[in-house]
């Protein structure tokens, strides 16, 4: 595992944002027939 | 987490080169990562259930040397909390046989599908509902479904109540009961019966009539959910008031479900309120500014199979939905459905009346 000394950048500045972001999807429309009809074992 | 994997329900894919999708395509559930350099992707294909959250953080460190450390931890650990990951090598459970772990094998999947809190392991949900206790009030055309689905469901007690025998009028739509028990108990035959669909799980019957609104509260003993499928007495001091103020005293959740004609509705109401005495009084109170009081009786009895299964189904997956944590319908929330009108969504959210002398203290 690489150690972090505060030597990278950005490792000085802990209000970095996250470089991704997760969000949670508002709208879907569902177009599509359900996939399963539920009669497989 | 000690190996974590994408739950094969959530599969990544990309979109373009700085979006991700996850948690597939269902509404509720489905989320977008936005994720311009990639990062996420390289992540949630490095958690394959064979590193551990440290040695993933530590190839992404090694592949985005711009990153620190620290930050790659966080994206870890974010994408860990997200939900949409479990741990390939879960705890073993030893509250569930390894019976049991083969009938609920679906119900595992459904759960790790539609559960996105950090699981300890997959089979909480199944445990909460092996060590529930649920009376299901009325055994007719909402109650029998919802009895069925619960017993199928793996619930670890279920308390079956009606006083009725079976009649030929009811086998349009109720579930538990055949041409051969006509003219019996309804509670005997339901025990018998779901004792027949699940005897991994404990069902007792009672044939009592619930006729006076002291008789509810001994109903409730140890019990962690009521499914109120009977209305009857009806009105402002009957079975559902009842039910209401028992519940509120007992610190217990419930849930009614029923149909009018095609329209189907269910309703949950918590401890704390708003319970179904605010319901009903936002209710009025509304139909009374709209100019839309309704004099005249509207509820007469026409029912298919189909209606009276919806409604107990969706009571069931209420009751499944407290137990369990999942999402559902929210405690104050009225949803349903109407068989006719497929555009015809019923969704209304209730507040608890400050001055409401069932839940308000």
């Amino acid at each position: 595992m690489d150690v972090d000394d505060g030597t990278r950048e950005n490792d000085r500045d802990e209000t970095t944002p996250l470089p991704i972001e997760i969000r949670r999807l508002d709208k879907i429309e569902t177009t599509g027939f359900p996939a399963s009809s539920g009669n497989s074992n | 987490m000690i190996l974590p994997r994408v739950k094969p329900e959530h599969a990544p894919y990309r979109l373009g080169d700085s979006r991700v999708r996850i948690g597939g395509s269902v509404y509720g559930i489905a989320a977008e990562i936005e994720d311009p350099e990639g990062l996420a992707w390289a992540a949630l294909n490095l958690m394959d259930g064979t590193r551990t959250p440290a040695e993933v953080t530590e190839e992404i460190a090694a592949r985005y040397p711009e990153l620190s450390v620290a930050t790659a931890t966080k994206v870890v650990n974010a994408l860990v909390e997200s939900g949409y990951i479990e741990d390939s090598a879960p705890p073993v459970t030893d509250e569930l046989t390894a019976r049991e772990r083969e009938r609920y094998r679906r119900n595992r999947e459904f759960f790790r599908w539609v559960d996105l809190r950090p699981p300890g392991h997959s089979w909480e949900s199944q445990i909460r509902l092996k060590d529930a206790r649920v009376v299901v009030l009325g055994l007719g055309g909402t109650g029998s479904h919802a009895a069925w689905s619960l017993a199928a469901a793996g619930i670890g007690h279920i308390h079956c109540v009606d006083p009725d025998t079976v009649e030929l009028s009811n086998l349009n739509r109720q579930i538990l009961y055949t041409e051969t028990d006509l003219g019996l108990p309804k509670a005997d035959v339901a025990v018998r019966r779901l004792k027949a669909v699940n005897s991994d799980i404990t069902v007792t019957g009672d044939r009592r009539r619930i006729d006076i609104r002291e008789a509810m509260a001994s109903l409730l003993a140890d019990c962690d959910v009521l499914a109120l499928c009977a209305d009857e007495p009806r009105g402002a001091d009957g079975l559902r008031h009842w039910a209401n103020r028992a519940c509120m005293a007992a610190g217990i959740p419930w849930v009614g479900g029923g149909y009018s004609g095609p329209l189907v509705t269910v309703c949950t109401v918590a401890p704390g309120g708003p319970c179904f005495e605010c319901l009903q009084a936002a209710a009025s109170e509304e139909q009374r500014r709209q100019g839309r009081e309704t004099p005249v009786e509207l509820g007469w009895p026409g029912v298919l199979a189909t209606t009276a299964a919806l409604s107990g189904q969706l009571t069931a997956q209420a009751v499944i939905s407290l137990i369990t944590g999942i999402p559902g319908i929210a405690p104050g929330f009225l949803a349903g459905l109407n068989v006719i009108a497929p555009d015809h969504h019923v969704f209304a959210r209730y507040r608890r009346r400050e001055d409401c002398s069932v839940c308000a203290n």
